[in-house]
């Protein structure tokens, strides 16, 4: 009689907690406080002294990012050529020798256009890229997107030879 | 700001208005003057006489922290808004013998319509600025302003007072609201960071706002001023979300997913904004804290960076669905969808100025990338610049300038174009690049959206 007794009220008080749990998700969130940059600019000149950011370069974390070839894209285009077909064939060949291997796929731009546009055709391009994989035959479960529109190209020039670089689907292998 | 306005006597405000139709620019069927369409407006003659002549023992507050007079921080405010000839003289002295010369050293052959004069009285709580606009002819007194002449616990005067009281003699010789005193938020690419700063117009107090070391896209002002909405990477995926600048606290609009290119109402109670959520870019509609959104567009192609119309009841926004970015209009409901624009392969960033005469927005013609503006029938007012490398449009307060980032020699800075003059002048000198910029309200609007809305 006191063992049942004692099962009961474990029940009971799991049931609260996970009531609460449950009223917690569902209020607003409060919101987070930003503090304020550690190193801010002078207050200023036009023409002020600030350090320049690093190359964009390669983005996020990337985990065995040369494993995956990129694939490229035309102009203000989203549909896959040939060689970026190509490209993802062979990056879901290898995806399928390990199924352990998940993928975050980035859709870059080059830097014409404004940014919410790209940000947009960037989406497109993740987006073509990983529909292919998956009618590859890969599984969806194993493939996030995210844009980064022109936000971080690969080459930072400002010719057709730097242009056809970032736009691109590049791949960040999460194991 | 603890001032005084006084209102002019009738005979006063009548020459007021007279100098007001003299300052309104047509717009000009003007001619390109290598990168920018340039066009001779009439400048309201102003002189702006030097300040405390007799300043009481102590006081030093005609000098800000830089050493540079506050006369001198207003005689450029009324330069950079594109309708005066300023002129600075000497209290009391009489024309200059030889001509005068406005503060860029341009001969001013017109007779003078109105001065600016100004001193520091002492007063029982501390000594005030005394300022008053004067009408030149009748050496009426049109308007006067008062307000302690260093801040209460501050050690210097502030430009920010000079500011607000050349928007007090805009608005007054104009009819146009002044935007001395407004900031310009804008995106840098600092310590491998994309990070939000903010910037007076004039190209003073320069501040940095976020340190996320992440990147940033599209800040836009809430009408009240005191918030900005933009899309942050800073915890991995796209989040759009609303800083407000006072409390610094930070909320989720929308988490995509790829949520950007957010615009609130004119009356700051909703927000628009782009998001792929449905599988493709569409525009949508939410509460200004981001719940109850509504989708608006229903179209495969790319649907983005919606501006509202002055009245917040359209949209304009860009979309691909005839195979190239063109403007497209519609109702606040997403009812009764009308394309724009016709002309060249990308239109692109519209920006509905505030008084909705024009959508400023940026067109590529032959591969380069320059301002344009469009009426909301699809009248088109005509290319702005030449030479490409322009992108962001948007605009100021008074309807008449336009800031945008401009690319020289593969860096971007920030530049302000007068639309009705041509005059541009360059707002951040950076080595690091600098874009995306967006135009506060203007301080009276901040002042009554923030007391509308607590």
């Amino acid at each position: 009689m006191h063992r049942r007794s004692w099962w009961v009220w474990i029940w009971v008080a799991a049931v609260v907690l996970i009531a609460g749990a449950a009223g917690c998700s569902k209020k607003p969130p409060a919101g987070e406080i930003v503090p304020p940059p550690a190193t801010s600019t002078q207050p200023g000149t036009p023409g002020g002294s600030e350090t320049p950011a690093v190359s964009p370069g390669a983005s996020g974390t990337e985990a065995g990012q040369h494993e995956l070839a990129d694939a490229f894209f035309e102009y203000n285009k989203y549909t896959l050529t040939l060689a970026a077909r190509d490209a993802l064939a062979n990056n879901a060949e290898r995806l399928m020798q390990d199924p352990n291997l998940r993928l975050l796929i980035e859709g870059h731009c080059d830097e014409r256009g404004t940014r919410e546009y790209n940000l947009a055709l960037g989406d497109r391009r993740a987006n073509a890229a990983r529909d292919f994989l998956i009618s590859y035959g890969i599984d969806a479960h194993r493939i996030e997107t995210i844009s980064y529109g022109k936000e971080r190209p690969f080459d930072s020039g400002h010719d057709e030879s730097a242009w056809s670089k970032n736009r691109r689907a590049h791949f960040v292998i999460r194991r | 700001m603890d001032a005084r306005l006084t209102f002019p006597p009738a005979p006063a405000a009548c020459a007021a208005l007279l100098l007001l139709f003299a300052a309104v620019p047509a717009h000009g069927q003007g001619e390109y003057f290598g990168e920018v369409r340039k066009t001779e407006l009439f400048r309201i003659p102003i002189v702006v006489e030097d300040f405390g002549i007799e300043l009481p023992a102590g006081i030093s507050a005609i000098y800000d922290s830089r050493g540079e007079r506050a006369e001198d921080v207003l005689a450029q405010d009324l330069l950079f808004t594109d309708a005066f000839l300023v002129m600075r003289e000497p209290a009391g002295a009489g024309a200059p013998l030889g001509g005068r010369l406005d503060i860029r050293g341009l001969p001013v052959d017109q007779p003078i319509q109105a001065r600016v004069r100004g001193r520091v009285e002492p007063g029982k709580g501390g000594a005030r600025f005394e300022l008053t606009l004067v009408e030149e002819s009748s050496q009426a007194e049109i308007i006067s302003c008062s307000y302690p002449a260093i801040p209460e616990g501050e050690s210097e005067p502030d430009r920010w007072q000079m500011h607000l009281w050349a928007d007090e003699v805009t608005r007054y010789l104009t009819g146009s609201p002044g935007c001395a005193a407004t900031r310009i938020a804008f995106i840098r690419e600092i310590q491998g960071g994309k990070e939000l700063f903010l910037i007076d117009w004039d190209g003073h107090e320069e501040e940095a706002v976020t340190g996320f070391g992440s990147v940033i896209v599209a800040p836009a002002w809430h009408p009240a001023g005191h918030r900005l909405a933009f899309t942050t990477y800073h915890h991995g995926p796209p989040n759009l979300v609303a800083l407000d600048l006072g409390t610094r606290r930070m909320i989720t609009l929308s988490t995509g997913p790829t949520p950007t290119a957010c615009a609130y109402s004119p009356d700051g109670r909703q927000v628009a904004f782009s998001t792929t959520a449905g599988g493709n870019a569409e525009i949508y509609v939410a509460r200004a804290d981001g719940s109850q959104p509504r989708r608006l567009t229903f179209d495969p192609g790319i649907d983005t960076a919606p501006s509202w119309s002055p009245s917040g009841d359209r949209l304009v926004f860009t979309s691909d669905r005839s195979g190239t970015p063109q403007l497209y209009i519609m109702d606040a409901d997403g009812s009764n969808l009308v394309r724009l624009t016709f002309s060249g392969k990308w239109n692109d960033s519209p920006d509905w100025s505030p008084n909705g005469r024009w959508i400023a927005h940026v067109c590529s013609i032959e591969g380069k990338f320059d301002l344009a503006l469009v009426g909301a029938d699809g009248l088109s007012g005509g290319r702005l610049t030449e030479g490409g490398g322009c992108e962001d449009p948007r605009w100021a307060p008074d309807s008449r300038h336009l800031v945008f980032a401009r690319q020289q020699g593969g860096l971007r800075n920030l530049w302000i174009l007068d639309v009705d003059s041509g005059e541009l002048r360059q707002l951040t000198g950076s080595r690091a690049q600098t874009y995306n910029p967006a135009w506060s309200p203007p301080a009276e609007q901040r002042l009554r959206a923030s007391s509308a809305t607590g």
